[in-house]
């Protein structure tokens, strides 16, 4: 099963298979993870990076998406392809002699995922390549609203939102202040069935009751149904994304292959 | 010793008796087992000859700085093994094994045998010249945001929470700020900066970026002036790919020249 992801920001790692550059690994920004690996193993000529080109073939073996914006994972990049010239990763030790490439570059990440300014970002590790896979160590395990996860993403464009569904939305409460809710700040919940609508403000700040000395919300209940979920996920789909919200609920959004029935 | 009517600053510079340079040793001159059994002394296990001259050069020169690093050590380690070195007349400043070493070697500052990062980036990443240029990690320079009126370091410690705090409030009475940061917008550094220095709280770039940092929040360092003279040159591509959403020749706000797909 493929998952199917809007407004896609990703940064992967790739892995050399050719025999004469074994275990090669380089680490790269991607929208569009598929297409960028086909241009890796294509050449420069094709778009693919000048490090890698010739030197494939190459297999993305793992991708870390769900940065909100390019410049947080242009910089998360670049901290991982230098650990030892960021300031955030001065505490992470440099390659031994028994690690590979492979497990040193996961290392890295493993410690990147656990200190600021990324650990409180909306993201997942997934594992493109099964073959690959490593677990984290026990003293690296990452933030709890990090998923590891397996399998295939695809990046999707965006449809065009509507404005006209906006204006015909009927007026609207915040469950939590009882105001009048204007589209450019309102938050809903994306569980099937709940109906809660609330200011931006106003559910960071119920969010936030626990974690009293941050600015930004992590998870939090939501007031309505009271499941819990990732601040994250409530802005994707404030910004009209509604592909890998949490695994929970994106078994029932997720297209069913049936949709594509025409009956 | 500490040297009684001596200010606090200047404590650490006088304590302990100054090390004189004792000449190194003609490492190169020995033979393999006479270095075997000085690396032995520091727990360093027996290597080719060529690097056991280096170590040994290594550690003496480490052992040998004029810095109080050496005097520390006197007044809080452990018993010395009485053949202590013969090339060196001051204590070491990391601990001799009291048993029978292992051959795990000793840590020493980073000497050639380094690691080597295979295929690790250079400039050629997709998105180098442009995250060069505005990463947090590498263009902030420490501004002069002390008013050094000879106030003592805790007071230091305490403007600068009070400062931390003043920013705090500052985007959380900013609903517009505020709303960006919820939604992981990027704040512009320069721009933030200017707004609280309108508003009366000064604070150096470093300090607020590792503020913003703390908080997971993202800013950009954008130079907005320097992204379209450094575009580099686009690739002639075979393909119809959409290499139009690379965004070539739009100015869009940090977004990367080429290379990303």
């Amino acid at each position: 099963m493929v998952v199917e992801v809007e407004s896609f920001y990703g940064v992967y790692m790739l892995y050399c298979t050719n025999p004469k550059f074994k275990g090669r690994i380089y680490i790269g920004f991607t929208v569009n993870p598929e297409r960028r690996i086909g241009q890796h193993n294509a050449g420069r000529h094709r778009g693919g990076a000048k490090r890698t080109s010739g030197r494939g073939p190459w297999e993305m073996v793992l991708i870390i998406h769900g940065f909100p914006s390019d410049i947080a994972a242009l910089r998360f990049e670049w901290a991982w392809q230098h650990p030892h010239s960021s300031r955030r990763l001065s505490h992470v030790a440099r390659r031994s002699r028994k690690e590979s490439s492979l497990q040193f570059h996961w290392r890295v990440v493993s410690s990147m995922l656990r200190v600021a300014p990324w650990s409180r970002l909306p993201l997942t590790v997934r594992w493109l390549k099964q073959e690959y896979r490593m677990d984290f160590a026990p003293e690296l395990q990452p933030p709890l609203h990090i998923p590891l996860t397996f399998g295939c993403v695809c990046a999707k464009t965006k449809p065009q939102q509507e404005c006209k569904e906006q204006d015909e939305r009927p007026v609207e409460r915040c469950v939590l202040c009882g105001v009048f809710v204007k589209a450019t700040d309102r938050l809903s919940c994306f569980h099937p069935s709940c109906q809660m609508v609330s200011h931006l403000i106003c559910l960071a700040k119920h969010f936030l009751k626990a974690e009293p000395s941050h600015l930004l919300p992590v998870e939090g209940k939501c007031p309505g149904c009271h499941h819990s979920v990732l601040w994250g996920s409530l802005i994707r789909h404030k910004n009209g994304c509604y592909g890998d919200l949490e695994e929970i609920s994106s078994s029932s959004s997720q297209s069913h292959w049936t949709d594509e029935l025409q009956l | 010793m500490p040297l009684a009517g001596q200010h606090v600053a200047s404590r650490k510079r006088n304590e302990g008796p100054l090390v004189p340079i004792t000449p190194m040793p003609g490492f190169s001159d020995m033979e393999t087992p006479e270095l075997k059994n000085r690396l032995n002394r520091f727990g360093v296990r027996p290597l080719p000859k060529k690097q056991m001259v280096l170590k040994l050069k290594e550690i003496h020169q480490y052992t040998h700085q004029l810095q109080s690093s050496e005097s520390e050590e006197e007044t809080s380690g452990p018993q010395r093994p009485p053949n202590a070195s013969n090339s060196q007349s001051a204590p070491l400043p990391f601990k001799q094994p009291t048993a029978p070493p292992a051959a795990s070697p000793v840590k020493l500052p980073p000497s050639e045998e380094d690691e080597l990062l295979s295929a690790s980036q250079n400039s050629n990443t997709s998105s180098t010249a442009e995250s060069e240029r505005s990463n947090p990690e590498l263009c902030v320079s420490d501004d002069d945001d002390s008013d050094s009126e000879g106030i003592t370091a805790s007071q230091v410690v305490v403007r600068e929470k009070d400062k931390l705090l003043a920013v705090r409030q500052f985007i959380l009475s900013d609903p517009k700020l505020y709303a960006r940061v919820l939604q992981y917008q990027p704040l512009s550094l320069a721009e933030l900066q200017s707004s609280l220095k309108a508003a009366g709280i000064r604070l150096g770039a470093a300090k607020l970026l590792d503020f913003l940092d703390s908080q997971c929040i993202t800013f950009s360092t954008a130079n907005h002036g320097q992204k379209a003279s450094s575009r580099r040159k686009r690739r002639v591509k075979t393909t119809t790919s959409g290499g139009a959403a690379a965004g070539r020749g739009r100015k869009k706000a940090a977004k990367p020249s080429g290379g990303i797909a």
